[in-house]
């Protein structure tokens, strides 16, 4: 696949061909920004990953539920566990994992980064 | 309206442009590191045929976390690499800020330096992939992890550097 390889750089030329043609008659006429684009990614990304967070939290409930009825099954049958002491740990880390990224993120920058000014940004409840 | 000015009216918009950047690398940053998480449920299957699976979640965790700090990462490796302490904010670039060279030139370069977090964000990314890849690819991988990170941080200094060189060769380039 020789062709594929070029179509980003191609891509990435006609875009910037047109931004450049186009420039003058945005400029002049006060349209949309690129900028404002970027503020609706951002709106977006406000809704959307807290949610996606809440269903991994949700995730995790299910694991950490499956993982404590099988262990009590388990047991009943003098059988060893196996995988279930895992779904019960991960699946309860799973719901509180917005304070685990939070704890790392401080540690490696020894507290001095702005991880929870970028968790607030982000709508993300910890 | 000539190029100038077209770049001039560009540049007042990179701080919107960085702080996007940051904003999303941040969004999967979180991303990586919670499905990271999440996979502590999977330490429990022996059947995946991951050799490492304990280093999976730790690199997810620590690259995705870090990418949540992404302005201060960049901020301590071009520190680090370029001994630049505290490389020029975005806002330096756009509308001939700060004034150190043509406005016009600054824009273009305001360009570079947002390519510059972009590429850094490409690393961290890149970092939560090392405990995925096979042992024996894993040194390339760490090759072009800090590959990246050398580059991303001397395109954030580009003025920086510009001066060091000039400076040491005592030739006038950007004068």
């Amino acid at each position: 696949m020789k062709v594929n390889k070029a179509v980003g750089v191609r891509l990435a030329m006609v875009a910037a061909a047109a931004v450049l043609l186009t420039a003058p008659g945005v400029a002049s006429a006060a349209g949309p920004l690129i900028s404002d684009f970027m503020e609706g990614w951002k709106d977006e990304t406000k809704i959307g990953l807290p949610i996606l967070l809440l269903l991994i939290g949700g995730l995790g409930v299910l694991f950490g539920a499956w993982g404590i009825i099988s262990a009590i099954q388990t047991k009943k049958q003098n059988q060893p566990l196996t995988w279930q002491l895992f779904a019960i740990v991960g699946g309860a880390a799973a719901v509180v994992g917005p304070i685990f990224i939070l704890a790392m993120s401080g540690s490696l920058t020894s507290g001095q980064g702005n991880g929870s000014n970028q968790f607030d940004d982000l709508g993300i409840k910890y | 309206m000539d190029f100038t000015s077209i770049f001039m009216n560009l540049s007042a918009e990179y701080p919107v442009f960085l702080s996007t950047i940051l904003y999303l690398f941040a969004a999967i940053g979180v991303w990586i590191s919670a499905t990271g998480i999440l996979a502590i449920v999977k330490l429990g299957r022996r059947d995946t045929g991951l050799a490492t699976p304990g280093s999976h979640i730790m690199w997810r965790i620590i690259g995705g976390s870090s990418l949540v700090d992404l302005s201060l990462w960049t901020k301590a490796w071009s520190g680090t690499l370029w001994a630049n302490a505290d490389p020029l904010g975005i806002s330096e670039y756009s509308g001939g800020g700060s004034g150190v060279y043509d406005p016009a030139i600054m824009a273009a370069i305001g360009i570079m330096v947002l390519t510059g977090y972009v590429t850094l964000g490409r690393a961290y990314m890149m970092i939560a992939k090392l405990g995925t890849v096979s042992v024996e690819s894993r040194g390339d991988l760490v090759g072009s992890i800090f590959a990246r990170i050398v580059a991303g941080s001397a395109l954030v200094c580009t003025v920086h550097v510009a001066m060091a060189i000039q400076a040491s060769t005592g030739l006038g380039f950007f004068k």
